[in-house]
């Protein structure tokens, strides 16, 4: 996009505006407070709707509504027009957003679209820098300069695909635990059933062959629900209705009557006393209690780092990857914490084993008795039920939960093994003796596979789903893996190319100063390090120990760094607001050529309150005359007073028709001797020096001559050298043209008596001074190029002078002679 | 892919091309589910957790 003609009504500081780059570099400079900045909030207006100043910290209470218009305007009449040139558009395109209306833009019909992509550009702010800005990318936290990078390159939509991910992850990695539960539930169902007293597959397998035996079939190789009853014909006595088989009734009795026998008690209870002495061991050192806890928060907060890079808990800023070194380092110190809390829940896992065993079984026990009338011994063993799936519940998070008030030491004791069941078991033995009738080996191996194939059809599924889980969660784990990889790899290289730009836009910014200068800019884990070499003296923040101007150019190249890499290339148009006003005189040069040079194919538009600044910006050929446009006399009425630089030449013009020489005599100086102090600064002429400081056109002017011609004088030779005769004579041409020129401002008489002169011009007539204003014209233009309209300065080698060039390589006068070294 | 196409690609664009180039050397995907996440690129579903999650997902039988 380029940016043809901008009108500005009831805007900010300004009441009715219309300027006219015609596509063309604009520099608008003027005193602070003269409208400069309204010219830029209502470009920022018109491509996003929004005014980037009016929002962010510190702008709570300002609206664009309330303060985007001009103080006595009103929304529905402020209103920012353009017209402006888009790629693969052929004719101009009209573009208009009203403050009352902000969301909606106007354009003519067709461009809707292009429209839209530069809106949605616009909104990143890739168009724009400000001095904020540059302190959002130089002075910022490296979380923040990331945000601000990846929303300037369009890439903080990445950081949210990271979060999903590592969300996703999470999620999976508790299913999978869940997932695992179940399967050791089902476990435990099956040893109910087989009366071990841990699941072992093969041994499962040994069962289910012994009653496949006496059912007069072959083994089998895999204990499975397909497999149990393969090629087996069900016993002749079997009953069509469902039989309760005595001798797996008898088997859950003995599952039962195992935790009371006097040995089993005993491993139970060393069991649950080592569980429990590990956890009061864990429990009495708090470092150990708070190494956990912190282990589990550090585990946390490792995956809970954002792109900031600060901490997720206190938002306390960090710098980059450092953070996340440091949890590491406690997570470590934590690890012994870890490795007792791994013994205790491997401990927990044993006795949770035998819940699970008990509790399958009494669920099966407890259907088989409800219809018998044992309405008291059924209470006992539902109530036991319920305990054990209550303590089950604490054992899955034994550190946390185990042993509570529900669960002292002792009640846990009489859960696992308790004290009275003898009796109740006995009971329950004899009625079921008694209600049901004692069935065949034949008939009991077949019930026996019949509970063994429900169970290990439960088993295989909960497996399946375990596998299922397990895959999903890898699959994301690789896919977490993957995204890391190539985002690293491509925003690496990515951030590579910036910071050779980075480093080769500043080196030609402050030339020798800066020789060795480089910089680190590299993205670690989701923040973005930017460190800057101080003179060889190791690299550091660069807002550590470098100067303001300094940084002023850093985040300047670092933005244009940025900018060449700006996706589509739809916004042309760069707005620098006020950002190199701290950069010092001896690099202001550097600044225009790397302007007006590497980035010749975008249109710029500067503002600046610094005048001597837009001056050098002109000289410096980033912008000709015709682009220069001085904001003054700012009232809260009428808005600035628009001059063009252009009108230089007309204003005398003017002052000389109207008469008013003394007016048109004190702008030809000041002018003069502005234009020829930026001419000695570009041609490096030595200039007669005054301790109080106060140069004149009588310094300047005679000093940019001399040196003007003696670098003539060495051009002529060097092509003479060559034997190029065609730059010979040209070169001649342009000294003899120079020489007529001086003589006509009769300039020699201002290095003799400056005032006595200026009086004189005072005193001339308008057709007296006419000639002088046209010499000086003439003067001037030996110091521009007539096709950039750039001054004319030297490029050189080390402190050497070895050419002389405008801005566009019109004019390129070789000094370096032949053979010379 | 031209070099001119990959230019016209946004970073994250890129990034994600990228990523399924080495997804597609995993074991753990096979076809299909490169497609339902190569789809949830195109869609920018990527970022939402729960679509993460369901292209992802394994049901029972599938990983036979």
């Amino acid at each position: 996009m380029r940016l043809l003609e901008l009108e500005i009504h009831n805007v900010r500081g300004i009441r009715d505006l219309v300027i006219k780059p015609g596509g063309n570099n604009l520099v608008i400079y003027g005193p602070n407070g003269s409208g400069k900045s309204a010219v830029v909030d209502a470009i920022d207006f018109l491509l996003t709707g929004e005014m980037s100043r009016l929002t962010g910290p510190g702008t709570a209470g300002i609206t664009l509504r309330k303060h985007g218009p001009h103080i006595d305007g009103e929304a529905k009449d402020s209103e920012v027009a353009a017209t402006i040139m888009l790629p693969d558009v052929a004719e101009p395109v009209r573009l208009k957003r009203c403050i009352a209306q902000p969301k909606v833009v106007q354009c003519d019909e067709g461009a809707e679209m292009h429209v839209q992509w530069l809106e949605s550009l616009a909104h990143r702010g890739q168009h724009m820098l400000t001095r904020r800005d540059i302190l959002r990318f130089v002075a910022a936290e490296a979380g923040t300069r990331a945000r601000e990078i990846q929303e300037v390159l369009n890439i903080s939509e990445v950081e949210a695909i990271r979060k999903a991910l590592v969300t996703a992850r999470g999620d999976l990695a508790k299913e999978t635990e869940l997932a695992a539960r179940a399967v050791e539930k089902a476990k435990g169902a099956v040893i109910a059933t087989t009366g071990d007293k841990a699941f072992d597959a093969s041994v499962v397998l040994e069962h289910v062959n012994k009653h496949r035996e006496t059912l007069g079939g072959g083994p089998v190789e895999r204990a499975t629900d397909a497999e149990l009853k393969r090629d087996l014909a069900a016993p002749s006595t079997a009953s069509a209705a469902p039989q309760v088989s005595l001798k797996l009734v008898q088997r859950d009795l003995q599952n039962l009557r195992e935790v009371v026998d006097e040995e089993e008690k005993s491993r139970t209870a060393q069991a649950h006393d080592e569980l429990v002495s590990s956890l009061e061991a864990l429990r009495s050192s708090p470092e150990s209690i708070r190494a956990l806890a912190v282990l589990e928060l550090t585990q946390l907060g490792m995956e809970l780092i954002d792109e900031s890079g600060s901490c997720p808990l206190c938002d306390t800023p960090w710098p980059p990857g450092k953070l996340l070194e440091h949890l590491e380092q406690r997570a470590e110190v934590a690890e012994s914490a870890g490795k007792d809390q791994k013994h205790i829940t491997d401990l927990a896992q044993n006795l949770l084993s035998k819940v699970d065993k008990l509790t399958a079984t009494l669920t099966t026990l407890i259907k088989v008795l409800e219809p018998l009338g044992v309405q008291k011994e059924l209470d006992r063993l539902q109530s036991w039920s319920g305990d054990l799936e209550q303590l089950s519940d604490v054992l899955t998070s034994p550190v946390e939960k185990y042993p509570d008030d529900r669960f002292n030491r002792e009640c846990v004791a009489a859960m696992l093994s308790p004290d009275d069941l003898a009796e109740c078991l006995d009971r329950v033995g004899a009625v079921v003796l008694e209600s049901y009738p004692e069935t065949s080996p034949q008939q009991s191996a077949w019930d026996a596979l019949t509970k063994l194939g429900e169970n290990l059809k439960r088993l295989e599924g909960e497996e399946a789903e375990l596998r299922a889980t397990a895959r999903s969660y890898r699959r994301v784990e690789k896919l977490l893996e993957s995204f890391l990889a190539a985002r690293d790899e491509i925003l690496g290289g990515l951030y590579d190319h910036v910071r050779d730009r980075f480093v080769q836009l500043y080196k030609e910014i402050h030339g020798q100063d800066e020789e060795g200068f480089s910089a680190v800019i590299e993205p670690h884990e989701a923040a973005l390090e930017f460190d800057v070499d101080f003179y060889g003296r190791g690299v550091y923040p660069p807002h550590a120990l470098h100067s303001e101007g300094h940084q002023d150019s850093m985040g300047l190249c670092l933005y244009l760094a940025l900018a060449e890499h700006l996706t589509k290339g739809l916004i042309d148009l760069i707005v620098l607001d006020d950002v190199v006003m701290s950069v010092d005189s001896d690099h202001r040069r550097g600044v225009c050529d790397v302007l007006a040079r590497a980035f010749a194919d975008r249109q710029l538009l500067i503002t600046t309150h610094d005048k001597t600044w837009a001056r050098e910006l002109c000289a410096g050929g980033v912008v000709d005359s015709r682009g220069m446009i001085e904001f003054y006399n700012w009232h809260v009425d009428t808005g600035p007073v628009v001059g063009c630089e252009q009108d230089m030449w007309h204003r005398l013009e003017e002052d000389l028709d109207t008469n008013q020489i003394a007016s048109a005599a004190g702008r030809l100086r000041r002018d003069s001797e502005h234009f020829f102090s930026m001419a000695c600064d570009a041609l490096k002429a030595p200039v007669r020096y005054r301790l109080d400081g106060r140069l004149e056109l009588g310094d300047f002017l005679p000093a940019a001559m001399g040196q003007f011609r003696r670098l003539l004088r060495q051009a002529k030779q060097a092509a003479q050298s060559w034997g190029d005769q065609e730059a010979f004579e040209a070169l001649i041409e342009e000294d003899s043209i120079a020489s007529q020129v001086y003589t006509r401002t009769n300039a020699e008489q201002w290095a003799l008596n400056a005032n006595v002169h200026y009086n004189n011009w005072a005193n001339f007539s308008a057709n007296d001074f006419r000639p002088v204003v046209e010499a000086f014209r003439d003067l001037c233009g030996l110091f521009v190029c007539s096709k950039c309209e750039a001054m004319l300065g030297t490029a050189e080698k080390g402190h050497t002078p070895v050419a002389v060039r405008c801005s566009c390589g019109n004019v390129n006068w070789n000094l370096e002679k032949r053979g010379a070294a | 892919m031209s070099e001119e196409e990959i230019r016209d690609e946004s970073l994250e664009e890129q990034i994600l091309r990228s990523m399924l180039q080495k997804l597609a050397m995993c074991d753990e995907f096979d076809a299909s589910s490169l497609d339902k996440i190569g789809k949830l690129c195109e869609e920018r579903g990527l970022a939402k957790p729960d679509l993460v999650r369901e292209a992802v997902l394994v049901k029972q039988g599938e990983d036979a």
